[in-house]
């Protein structure tokens, strides 16, 4: 089977959209984690690991 | 042979109240990979790729967090064989189906060449695709004068990048036999 070009045009928007969704939750993450008003928020799910 | 997931099944558009979803559905997949004995990190592993399925897949769902949780499972499961007997899946999560995992070296190679030359291609064509804005979403978050302007720019965008690939399929002809 053959990839068209359409296919792998497609393809590569997908990754790169993946890609920023990625760095988005990345950013979302390290907010959650750093924010002093989630200072309780944290602790709860760093208790969970301990 | 390659195979290239292309938009088949399209997701909605990606949830504005991105942060409030992850706050709100992070608890329940972080207790999971912590009862399986997982650290944190694998936890936040998870989720996002938890979530990267959950917006491409169906992100239609009424009740996202036990969506998100039930793929969290099974990607758990998928990496953990090991664990399907402590793994709880109820009837709800037994119907969740996850798409295989994807590795494209020549998409992945592409990319690298048209993130430097051709990002505000990019930019806008995973806006209509991947992030299923509508072309009035779209014009207003990358400021252009209206939506008609908006699509008329993506189809030469679109033409632009096949280009590229058309031109390097011939550099990489292996990849397409």
């Amino acid at each position: 089977m053959k990839a068209s070009l359409n296919d792998i045009t497609h393809a590569i928007v997908k990754q790169y959209g993946r890609k920023k969704l990625r760095i988005r939750l990345e950013l979302i993450h390290q907010e959650l984690f750093t924010d002093p008003g989630k200072v309780s928020y944290k602790e709860k799910i760093l208790r969970m690991f301990q | 042979m390659v195979t290239i997931s292309t938009f088949s099944s399209p997701a909605p558009e990606i949830s504005q109240d991105l942060p409030g979803l992850y706050e709100d559905t992070y608890p329940a997949v972080a207790a999971f990979v912590a009862k399986m004995g997982g650290s944190h990190d694998d936890a936040k592993d998870i989720f996002h790729d938890a979530l990267v399925i959950f917006f491409e897949k169906d992100s239609s769902t009424n009740n996202p967090g036990a969506y998100i949780l039930g793929i969290a499972k099974h990607l758990w499961l998928r990496k953990y064989q090991r664990d399907k007997h402590r793994v709880g899946l109820d009837d709800f999560e037994r119907t969740i189906a996850i798409p295989e995992e994807e590795h494209s070296p020549l998409t992945a190679r592409l990319l690298r060449l048209i993130e430097s030359a051709g990002k505000s291609c990019l930019e806008l064509l995973q806006a209509f695709y991947y992030e299923k804005r509508s072309a009035e979403g779209v014009a207003s978050i990358l400021n252009y004068s209206n939506a008609h302007s908006a699509t008329v720019q993506k189809h030469k965008c679109f033409q632009k990048i096949k280009n590229v690939v058309k031109e390097k399929s011939l550099e990489y002809e292996s990849f397409f036999e």
